[in-house]
């Protein structure tokens, strides 16, 4: 059963779920919204799977990230350049 | 956080500056090239990038106050590329988001796919298909704080648009990706 003020929490928790997940320190959330972000997670099914989807596809793109770092052979490359422009300097 | 040049005036001996530049910028080029590969969609071109942002960025220690290393070393990236680009191509104005259309020869190589947009390596495939519907603006923000790490912060320094911005574009490009995955079955 869906009632007109759970529609309204679920919109709510919508709009401020990536802000919940990240965590970022650019633009965090106030306790009291990441307190009631996390209660209404608790009990809503639909809002709670939407963040397991959001968090399984953090997980794949952060995993492909860490594979695809730039090669060793690269960083080389730059100090060495770098390296030689400071030294001519 | 110990300032750089403390008196913020006057050169950096020759020792101060290389200490700085190992204690800065030096743990920070993985990010730049990852970033630069971003920007620029060519292994070549990012090198060429950050070799020019950090020879820049070594000029500057003597300016720097030490905080922040990271922010400061990504907008040196923005000005240096943006630079790059009107050096390549003098009728180019001086509009970030032009650079994810680059022309020769700094930026010869478009970002034919999101495979090469990222790096040189597979891809799974149910990834790239979601990362190629998104637009280019999409995109960058996408690999740049999912894929590679960036705070918003970092990556509206990257972009030099509002931490607003990337928030707004990072939520969209997610939602978009999401339900491009659900539909081809990886997200359950």
């Amino acid at each position: 059963m869906t009632s007109v003020g759970q529609m309204l929490e679920c919109r709510r928790t919508a709009r401020q779920l990536q802000q919940f997940l990240d965590r970022d320190p650019s633009a965090p959330l106030s306790t009291k919204d990441r307190e009631r972000v996390q209660a209404h997670l608790d009990v809503c099914e639909r809002c709670s799977g939407l963040a397991r989807e959001y968090e399984e596809l953090h997980r794949s793109l952060r995993q492909f990230g860490e594979e695809a770092g730039p090669a060793p052979e690269a960083l080389d490359r730059v100090k060495a350049a770098v390296e030689r422009a400071i030294a001519s300097e | 956080m110990a300032c750089v040049n403390p008196t913020d005036s006057g050169p950096l001996s020759d020792s101060a500056r290389r200490a700085a530049f190992a204690e800065y910028v030096e743990p920070e080029i993985p990010v730049l090239l990852r970033v630069a590969r971003t920007l620029t969609a060519s292994d070549a071109d990012a090198e060429d990038l950050v070799q020019e942002t950090v020879i820049r960025a070594y000029r500057a220690l003597a300016g720097f106050d030490g905080a922040h290393p990271r922010a400061w070393l990504l907008t040196i990236l923005r000005h240096t590329a943006s630079n790059l680009r009107r050096r390549t191509r003098p009728d180019l104005v001086d509009e970030w988001d032009l650079l994810s259309d680059p022309r020769p020869a700094f930026g010869a190589h478009r970002p034919e796919t999101p495979h090469e947009a990222v790096s040189a390596h597979m891809l799974d495939d149910d990834l790239e298909r979601a990362i190629a519907s998104l637009g280019e603006r999409f995109r960058s923000v996408l690999v740049m704080v999912d894929v590679h790490g960036l705070t918003y912060a970092e990556c509206a320094q990257a972009l030099g648009i509002p931490v607003g911005t990337v928030m707004s574009r990072l939520s969209r490009a997610r939602d978009r990706m999401r339900k491009h995955l659900k539909a081809s079955g990886r997200l359950s």
